[in-house]
């Protein structure tokens, strides 16, 4: 269970979040959307520990995130797996070695980084591809890795901040199937976009951000601008 | 655990490998910094060959009356030889004294003459002595002879030659700390600039440093292969920089060597060899682990 509650931030005096009440449920699908400034990433940074709220509290089962000490924090985000817009792989390491690096700073035993990894570039449908680098992948395949990556240590929520700006429409449904499949499978799915087709036709919760305030929220919403 | 430092041993050399183009330039300046860190170890053993090469000509003479016994004088030596700030002792007696003085002046028929027309020998026996130190040890003597045997000693070149003992001592010890100095300030900027160059190696792969830290691996993961890369440059630097080292000083050992009063570079390098590499090391895996350690430190705060 992931709880908002009254979540504000402010960068500079400048309020970006004002208030944020939430409740989402595990195994749930839900999206964030809003106009880009709308909030929605500070959102996903202040849940993934990379921003502190600068008031109220974001409560991941029932743990304060923005209370967890620097230490501790790889813990947390072990628990979590986030996919990026601009996919976040690590260059000098191929999709294979990518996807196992996410298990082996759980220092999981080889063996098992290996079967996995391998399960997972399956899933991914990159088997073929597993020894190229990044810059040797396509938008969509980099962050099919990143995907890849982010449910490598099978968490129970998986965050995706616009993973699919920077791709063109056919990669894009590639990526919100595997999301859709990987919700299916029992992870509880963030997902921030400001894409109107997808969200109208995923039939998911949405919430709707503007100026910094929640909007909306319906189960099987729409993105309205 | 043990799977862990496997890893970032693993992931470091790969990293190593993966990034040459970027490491070689680290490497480089690194190899920089060794050498001048080894030539100015180098130097000091040319400074001190020079300092001691002047103290080791430095000597006083003592001079007898000119009736005194040889005996006596043999005695003296014995007596002087006992004393630990004696280095060397040589006897010169009247007749050898006279004939070096003929030799030296073999070609002045002037003072010839006049040396003949004297008839008999005028010059003294006399006893040259060489200190181990000769700044600290010649005042002692010279106290030590006045005090035993003034009766038999004409004179003590002493005084004549404390000016240019002082002024050599004066001279070591300055050349001594302004090349400590120098060396510092050079080593310093040398260092410096070898830090910054890892700083920028580290500076370029920031992004991956926040994207390691944002899927949960904990700093000193991220941090491990990083040193472990510095210290690969160390090592290479050390051994590439003991190679140059060794070349340059075998080349001009032989070219240099009437310019140091007969100091061999190439045998004060191979003789300390041990202590060159080791001190190499030491500052090679320091500055490249060290340095990736401090300059890794900002980017994991994320």
């Amino acid at each position: 269970m992931i709880v908002f509650d009254n979540v504000s931030k402010i960068y500079n005096s400048c309020g970006v979040l004002d208030c944020i009440n939430l409740k989402i449920a595990p195994q749930e699908f839900v999206s964030f959307v809003g106009r880009s400034g709308a909030g929605k990433s500070t959102l996903v940074k202040m849940l993934i520990g990379e921003l502190t709220p600068t008031k109220g509290r974001i409560l991941v089962d029932e743990i304060d995130v923005s209370k967890i000490k620097s230490k501790l924090m790889p813990f947390y985000r072990r628990k979590i797996g986030i996919v990026f817009q601009d996919f976040k792989l690590l260059n000098f390491r191929t999709a294979y070695e990518n996807i196992a690096f996410a298990m082996e700073v759980a220092d999981l035993p080889r063996k098992r980084i290996k079967e996995d990894a391998m399960k997972i570039l399956k899933i991914i449908g990159l088997e073929n591809r597993k020894d190229h680098f990044p810059t040797q992948l396509s938008g969509g395949e980099k962050q099919r890795v990143a995907i890849g990556r982010a449910i490598a240590l099978k968490p129970e929520i998986l965050i995706a901040d616009e993973p699919t700006g920077n791709l063109d429409p056919i990669h894009t449904w590639d990526i919100i199937n595997l999301l859709v499949k990987i919700n299916e499978l029992g992870t509880t799915v963030i997902l921030a976009s400001h894409d109107r087709d997808i969200i109208n036709s995923l039939g998911k919760r949405v919430v709707s951000l503007e100026n910094g305030k929640i909007v909306r929220d319906e189960e099987d919403g729409k993105f309205i601008v | 655990m043990l799977t862990s430092i496997k890893r970032i041993l693993k992931t470091g050399f790969s990293d190593f490998w993966r990034n040459r183009w970027v490491s070689q330039a680290t490497i480089g300046v690194m190899i920089i910094t060794l050498f001048v860190i080894v030539s100015f170890f180098m130097l000091g053993g040319v400074m001190n060959n020079v300092v001691d090469d002047l103290k080791s000509r430095m000597d006083i003479s003592v001079y007898f009356k000119i009736d005194t016994d040889e005996d006596n004088i043999l005695k003296i030596r014995e007596d002087l030889t006992d004393l630990n700030q004696i280095k060397d002792i040589e006897y010169i007696s009247r007749s050898d004294a006279l004939a070096r003085f003929k030799d030296r002046h073999q070609n002045d028929p002037l003072i010839l003459q006049s040396l003949e027309e004297i008839g008999s020998n005028p010059l003294t026996a006399s006893l040259n002595i060489q200190a181990s130190d000769p700044t600290t040890d010649f005042p002692f003597i010279n106290q030590f002879l006045d005090k035993n045997y003034d009766s038999v000693i004409d004179k003590v070149n002493y005084q004549e030659n404390k000016e240019i003992i002082d002024r050599v001592t004066t001279f070591s010890g300055a050349t001594k700390r302004a090349g400590i100095v120098l060396s510092l300030i050079l080593i310093t900027i040398v260092i410096l600039v070898t830090f910054n160059t890892i700083r920028l190696t580290i500076y370029s792969v920031r992004d991956e440093i926040g994207i390691m830290r944002l899927v949960g691996a904990s700093n000193s993961y991220i941090r491990g292969p990083f040193i472990v890369e510095g210290v690969i440059y160390g090592v290479i630097a050390t051994v590439i920089s003991t190679f140059v080292c060794w070349a340059v000083f075998k080349g001009l050992s032989p070219r240099l060597a009437s310019m140091l009063l007969d100091f061999n570079l190439y045998d004060h390098f191979t003789q300390n060899i041990l202590y060159i590499v080791s001190l190499q090391i030491a500052i090679g895996i320091t500055l490249g682990g060290l340095g990736s350690y401090i300059a890794i430190r900002r980017y994991l705060k994320i």
